[in-house]
């Protein structure tokens, strides 16, 4: 027969008759998106995400569907088309329920494969634990000792009874392969021959020199301090995060080959031109190293000391001399360590001045227990207004009380001082521990913000200035430690780009679809989940806490490490990185909240042994059915009820065990989604190696 | 109207279609019987619809001589009086016989042209002997004995005669298609799944005149080269299919249909396929999947049935009123059928009035008649206080067309201008007191609960239309719901595999077009002023109350106080504002606050 | 409960095996048992070629069919446009309270089974109500409650 020619996307295509829009397209190597289109099966027209555009007709056509015919003009990516598409996935999102990645997983800034690295744990293998944990956060040690765990604040462990130790697991995988004498050094990818010079050797500049020289680049990081760690090393004391951890954490990074200055500071020893010169990009990784003023009468005088200031020198002396009565004045985790530290260097009492209640403390509710347990005293509803040095050498403070009046901006409600409250108190010590600030102005040419911060897309860390980057707390403000990794692992992809001439996008962005909030989680979701306690974490007995500075939390024993890990709920999805709804909802930028509405509840099917079929997640597109049907002749799957509330379901609606094995694994090929998986396949990444994210 | 033949007995002719049964009809009916098995000198006959519903259950008297009675809204106290006055007495009750206002008989028969409804409420449709003695299968036999399928063909063609399903297709060609294709097989079939509600011109044809469709579809048949044929009829129609099997039954039994039809040769056999309950298969792939024991879920065209359709065989589907249509043609030709209408649309149209009518009920009118006639003059407009606000045309695939456009001539293509459709034929009338945006909630209600479910812009986005109406019917809308919905409608009609998907929006769309300020309203002031969304309205009695009383009555609550003659007053801290007292108050005299 | 499969054997028998007849032979099981049994489908799709997915799959996709037993009377409210201008909500309402169950529900001492109907085509006398196969026109809330009354007898 003679062939056919039309119009596809402007060029002219001949096709053989009986060719759908669809196969010529892709004749021509051009990619129509589909979930129904299962290629050994009649086309069935129902996902239409395949849509495109014929001159002529007002509707879209399915192009799995459609024949070419003599003469179309086919548009396969116009304006409307790619509308459709994206509302299209919209709609499917709106009725699909469950998580890409578990809520951990989404929630950590550093992005860590946590059920993968929980899973590796509890089949008892630490070290393939560590090795995925360093695909994406390169301090484990360090962050399993420090890090504040948003992870586990969006446990769904906690519905059932607790959340899981996500982070003391990670440490003690950690500790685990270094104890064991042999340390996990990664192998990198052989020299580029390029340079990046990195400005500070705190959590940021030690991940992005980690990638960086992964990836083939020589990095030096220049530090103003003498040793690496910044903030966690001079901010955090060395009972919960002992010096060696550190150095060793950091030894990886240098054995890479990375190169250290340290004593060396921006704009002192070292100027942003010399910097750019010498190197082919340059990262800024200061840290907020500026402790904030209380703008209180007094706050300079001799006795009164900047909370990250005094942490810093007891950092570099143990034996830092301080007074018997200490007032720390804050509600931080600076202002807790602060207050454990000064009893660890003797001091007898310790109080802790707070303007508003216990409850808006933004100190770690862990860190305030320990706190107390060792005799730090909380005096809430109080603040300095004055500080007087007698001759003696004491201090005396004046301090009012407060009460909480509206809320303000931060939605937390705005302490009042109250009228003729004040009294004073005798001291012989002060900390003020009330924040920090940022100092980027050695930073020549990079454009600053307007408080100070410098000014860098979030998600590429690029700056005003072409080849440097920046991220961690000199670009947010003071924040937590994870968030500076997250930043600059996400740098060092960046870097890699730019320096290999590439368009600079950043690490790939993939759509995640969540089940919700803790507190719109169905029942259904966690019911089958029995009971089983938290792991406490062992503490060093307590006299040794209050007078020495030996680390407080001891680690996990080996044997409690697999029962805590098998708590693991492993939220996420078996699919979500073959998912083309996925996929997709990156590709068009879909969202499930363009149309929120009632959707499927959660509705797991495990009794096959070795498929799982989850409906929640079900799309509809009819693919299983028709495999059953048509190719298998098994009838196993069929479509139910009608409407919104058809659902995909074997027959009679019994439990999938009963659906036999009959062509199983070419169902579970073809669904589209995550609705169908094989029970072998693990919620897990399990990706273990580096590698650069596939293109834009 | 006269009977066809005259009798020496007087006839007794009971209305007896579902619509006069649910009027009240079979209690009479069964008096009537009763009294004429206790020897009361008369036939007892029944009828199907006459279409004048509003005055049901109706009962016709023909005297001797042939002179017809026709009585209205006959109640089982008058048709005693009925028989004993009239019957018996031979004097017939003036006041009970359908009469009308001056003017109002000429408009409401006047302007109608009966082609499809030619016999009904005027011949027992359970009687083959009253079809053939109105020459009934004389078309059939005409075709089949001095015709060649071309010639039909050629005839149905030049009539211009299109699809009364809804979308208008020229019936001609359709049967056209389905000729040329070679095939040892082909099937016919009359789509009776007559769908939309407010649609009821299937029912009552079938009712009312069987085999008027059974004979079209024989020449159909005949026409395309078929010789087996289903009616596809909605369960929800009983009596419907049990007039069919009859009507099948008896023309088999006097060769009129079955093997080698009137010595001819011809062969002919026609099935009744119940429908099980789903809208979509109205949607023709849907529908002949369900014939074939599936869900009915509608397929891509092409293939189009014409070339592969039941079974994979070439197929011709038209409706039950495409189908009536065909024996009139035949009989009286081309030119005949095509003198009515208008230039693109030719013949009759059979409109089912309903809603805040005067006189509900079924018209048939030439086409390019304007609205304004059917709506006011032959429909008598509200018949209360009220004005007409729209007329909403082609059920949940049509459209809320507003008074303003009610010079709009009836036809495929005016009406489609209006974003409306004509449809099946439905015509639900609606006055002040219907709240458009209800009622866009309520078509939406209807049409995702009938999505069959398998394309993701019908199924999930016909729910997130209703689910934006729903929250702006109770006061939740939001400034940009009317947007997101604007734009989600008009994905949903472009991205849409099957006619019910395409069309659902359009019950928004035209809503939104001509009362936006209805949803404005709601979203801003909340407010509905009709007074139907209960969140966004109070009542209250006004000065005119009479203190008749019904409003306390019937009020579901006990809200509404008053002594009799006097004031009457509603608690709004008791009242849920069902809205009951307004629909029942004769004076207007509750009012929408 | 169990079913006397002997009469999904007739039915079968009656109406044929093919799977053209799912609809058919369906129907002709809830005549018999007013519901359609699950252990009529079993039957079913063990005497014919149809399959249990293709049987379920027709029984739950269209709305005549019901999975569980009913009421002796199906009491069905029509929402047609019709119906739903004149006030079907109340009628439903009106039905609901009177009967004390919601709509798609049986009555306790399952004599009465309340449902909606999408049209039964008599919009002229809306708003209706179908009891079994009998239309009830022009009602109101209380005519439709009265329609109880009279069965009650």
């Amino acid at each position: 027969m003679e062939k056919i020619t039309f119009t596809l996307d402007g060029q002219q295509v001949s096709v053989e008759p009986g060719t759908t829009i669809l196969q010529a397209a892709e004749s021509q190597g051009k990619k129509i998106p589909t979930f129904c289109h299962v290629k050994k099966l009649k086309p069935f027209a129902s996902c239409f995400v395949c849509v495109v555009e014929m001159e002529g007709r007002a509707n879209l056509l399915p192009s799995c569907s459609t024949l070419v015919g003599e003469g179309m003009v086919i548009k396969t990516s116009s304006d409307r088309v790619r509308k459709a598409r994206k509302t299209c996935v919209d709609l499917l999102l709106s009725d699909h329920l469950g998580d890409c990645l578990g809520p951990c997983m989404s929630s950590c800034p550093a992005g860590i494969d946590i059920p993968g690295f929980i899973k590796h744990l509890a089949e008892g293998e630490p070290r393939k634990a560590l090795e995925l944990i360093k695909h994406n956060m390169p301090l484990p040690a360090i962050l399993g000792r420090v890090c504040t765990r948003p992870c586990e604040e969006a446990c769904r462990r906690q519905l059932v009874e607790k959340e899981l130790a996500i982070c003391h697991l990670k440490r003690y995988a950690a500790d685990y392969v270094s104890k064991s004498g042999d340390e996990y050094q990664p192998t990198c990818e052989p020299s580029t021959g390029k340079t990046v010079g990195i400005v500070g050797a705190g959590p940021s500049g030690l991940t992005a020199a980690y990638y960086l020289q992964l990836l083939g680049h020589q990095c030096t990081i220049y530090d103003m301090h003498e040793a690496p760690g910044g903030m966690v090393r001079y901010g955090i004391p060395s009972y919960r995060l002992p010096r060696d951890v550190i150095d060793r954490e950091a030894e990886i990074i240098e054995k890479m080959g990375c190169e250290f200055q340290f004593n060396t500071k921006l704009g002192r020893d070292v100027s942003m031109d010399q910097l750019r010169d010498r190197h082919d990009a340059v990262y800024l990784a200061l840290g907020a190293q500026k402790a904030s003023s209380m703008r209180v009468e007094g706050e300079n005088l001799e006795g009164v000391l900047p909370g990250i200031g005094f942490l810093g020198a007891v950092s570099r002396d143990e034996n830092f001399p301080i007074g018997r009565k200490v007032m720390v004045v804050g509600g931080g985790n600076t202002a807790i360590d602060a207050s454990r530290t000064a009893l660890r260097l003797g001091a007898d009492e310790v109080s802790i001045l707070y303007r508003r209640t216990r409850k808006e403390m933004p100190a770690w509710e862990e860190e305030i227990v320990a706190a107390e347990e060792e005799g730090v005293k909380l005096e809430l509803l109080a603040a300095p207004t004055r500080i007087e040095r007698n001759e003696d050498g004491t201090l005396n403070v004046t301090c009012i009380r407060m009460e909480l009046g509206e809320p303000d901006d931060s939605g937390r409600r705005r302490p009042v001082p109250q009228e003729g409250s004040e009294h004073i108190r005798v001291m012989d010590n002060v900390i003020a521990a009330i924040g920090q600030g940022v100092d980027a102005t050695m930073a020549d040419g990079v454009s600053l913000e307007r408080w100070g911060n410098i000014q860098a897309d979030s998600h590429t860390m690029r700056t005003s200035v072409p080849e440097v980057f920046a991220g961690g707390d000199c670009v947010t403000g003071a924040d937590i430690a994870v968030t500076a990794v997250g930043a600059g692992r996400r740098a060092a992809i960046s870097i890699d780009q730019f320096i290999r001439g590439e368009e600079v996008v950043g690490d790939e962005r993939r759509y995640q679809h969540e089940m919700g909030p803790l507190n719109v989680i169905q029942p259904a979701v966690y019911a089958k989940f029995e009971k089983a306690e938290r792991t406490p974490m062992p503490h060093l007995e307590d006299e040794k806490r209050r007078t020495t500075f030996e680390e407080v939390e001891t680690g996990f024993m080996d044997q409690k490490v697999i029962e805590e890990a098998k708590r693991c709920m492993e939220c996420g999805c078996r699919d979500a990185h073959e998912c083309k709804l996925r996929d997709y909802a990156t590709e068009f930028g879909s969202s499930a909240e363009t149309y929120a509405g009632a959707h499927r509840d959660f509705e797991l099917d495990e009794s096959h042994d070795s498929i799982v079929y989850e409906s929640h997640k079900c799309i509809q597109c009819g693919n299983c059915v028709r495999l059953t049907e048509e190719e298998i002749g098994s009838h196993a799957m069929g479509f139910v009820g009608r409407g919104f509330t058809s659902r995909v379901k074997p027959a009679l609606d019994v439990a999938m065990a009963l659906v036999g094995h009959e062509g199983l694994e070419a169902i579970v090929d073809n669904c589209p989604v995550g609705a169908l998986t094989l029970k072998s396949d693990s919620v897990a990444t399990l990706k273990p190696k580096f590698e650069r994210p596939k293109g834009a | 109207m006269q009977a066809a033949d005259k009798k020496t007995r007087k006839q007794i002719v009971v209305g007896m279609s579902t619509c006069n049964i649910a009027a009240g009809s079979q209690d009479v009916f069964d008096l009537v019987q009763e009294r004429v098995d206790a020897g009361l000198d008369a036939d007892v006959k029944i009828t199907g619809c006459f279409g004048m519903c509003f005055s049901e259950p109706q009962v016709q008297v023909i005297d001797e001589d042939g002179t017809t009675h026709l009585y209205s809204g006959v109640s089982k106290a008058r048709i005693k009086k009925i028989l004993d006055q009239h019957v018996e007495g031979g004097e017939p009750v003036d006041k009970w016989e359908n009469h009308f206002a001056e003017g109002e008989d000429l408009a409401l028969m006047g302007k109608q042209k009966r082609i499809v409804l030619r016999n009904c409420g005027v011949i027992d449709p359970e009687s083959l002997d009253e079809y053939l003695a109105v020459d009934g299968y004389q078309a059939l036999e005409k075709v089949l004995k001095e015709q060649t399928p071309e010639e039909v063909i050629a005839t149905v063609t030049e009539a211009g005669l299109r699809g009364r399903g809804g979308a208008g297709f020229p019936t001609g060609l359709k049967w056209k298609f389905t000729h040329g294709y070679e095939n040892d097989k082909k099937y016919v079939i009359c789509n009776a799944d007559e769908g939309d509600p407010g649609a009821f011109m299937d029912r009552a044809t079938l009712e009312s005149d069987p085999h008027a469709v059974l004979e079209g579809m024989a020449i159909g048949g005949f026409a395309t080269g078929a010789d087996e044929a289903y009616v596809y009829c909605r369960a929800e129609y009983p009596m419907a299919i049990e007039r069919l099997n009859k009507a099948i039954a008896d023309a088999e039994a006097r060769n009129l249909l079955g093997e080698n039809i009137m010595g001819t040769g011809f062969n002919f056999s026609i099935h009744v396929k119940e429908g099980a309950g789903a809208f979509v298969c109205g949607e023709e792939t849907a529908l002949l999947i369900s014939i074939e024991g599936q869900r009915g879920m509608p397929r891509v065209r092409p293939p189009f049935p014409a070339e592969s359709g039941l079974f994979g065989k070439p197929t011709t589907i038209n409706n039950v009123e495409t189908w009536a249509n065909v024996p009139w043609i035949i009989r009286n030709g081309a030119e005949a059928y095509a003198a009515n209408g208008t230039e693109k649309s030719k013949g009759t149209k059979v409109f089912a009035l309903a809603g805040k009518i005067k006189h509900g009920g079924l018209v048939e009118v030439p086409m390019g008649i304007t609205l304004d006639e059917v709506v006011h003059e032959i429909g008598g407009g509200t018949g209360t206080k009220r004005e007409v606000k729209a007329v909403q045309m082609g059920g949940p695939s049509g459209g809320c067309v507003p008074r303003t456009l009610f010079d709009t001539h009836v036809d495929y293509d005016e009406v489609n201008k209006t974003g409306a459709i004509m449809g099946s034929g439905g015509m639900v009338v609606m006055d002040e007191t219907t709240c458009m945006v209800d009622v866009a909630r309520y078509f939406l209600t209807f049409t995702r609960a009938e999505s069959c479910g398998k394309c993701t812009f019908c199924r999930v986005g016909t729910t997130r239309m209703l689910e934006i109406l729903e929250r702006i019917c109770a006061g939740d809308g939001k400034p940009e719901d009317i947007p997101l919905l604007e734009d989600l409608a008009e994905q949903i009609k472009n991205t849409s595999l099957c006619g019910l998907g395409q069309t659902a929006p359009n019950p928004v769309l035209t809503t939104l077009r001509y009362f936006r300020e209805e949803y404005e309203e709601h979203i801003h002031d909340k407010k509905c002023r009709a007074g139907k969304c209960r969140n966004l309205c109070k009542y209250e009695i006004t000065e005119d109350c009479t203190g008749c009383t019904v409003c306390a009555i019937n009020c579901p609550v006990d809200a509404i106080t008053g002594a009799k003659k006097e004031l009457h007053i509603i608690d709004p801290e008791v009242c849920i504002s069902c809205g009951v007292c307004r629909e029942v108050c004769n004076f207007e005299s509750v009012k929408v606050i | 409960m169990t079913i006397d499969l002997k009469k999904v054997d007739a039915i079968v028998a009656a109406k044929g095996t093919q799977s053209q007849y799912a609809i058919p032979v369906l129907q002709g099981v809830q005549e018999e048992f007013r519901y359609v049994p699950r252990e009529a489908i079993e039957r079913i799709a063990e005497l014919t070629e149809m399959t249990e997915s293709q049987l379920y799959g027709v029984a739950t996709f269209y709305s005549q069919f019901r999975l569980q037993p009913v009421g002796e009377k199906i009491i069905k409210v029509c929402h047609g446009t019709a119906c739903h201008v004149g006030g079907a909500e109340g009628l439903t309402e009106a039905l609901e309270a009177r009967l004390g169950v919601k709509s798609g529900e049986n009555t306790e001492d399952m004599k009465y089974t309340l449902d909606s109907v999408a049209c039964v085509g008599c919009c002229s006398l809306a708003p209706v109500v179908m009891v079994d196969d009998l239309t009830f026109g022009r009602l109101d809330r209380k005519k439709a409650a009265k329609i109880i009354d009279d069965l009650e007898g």
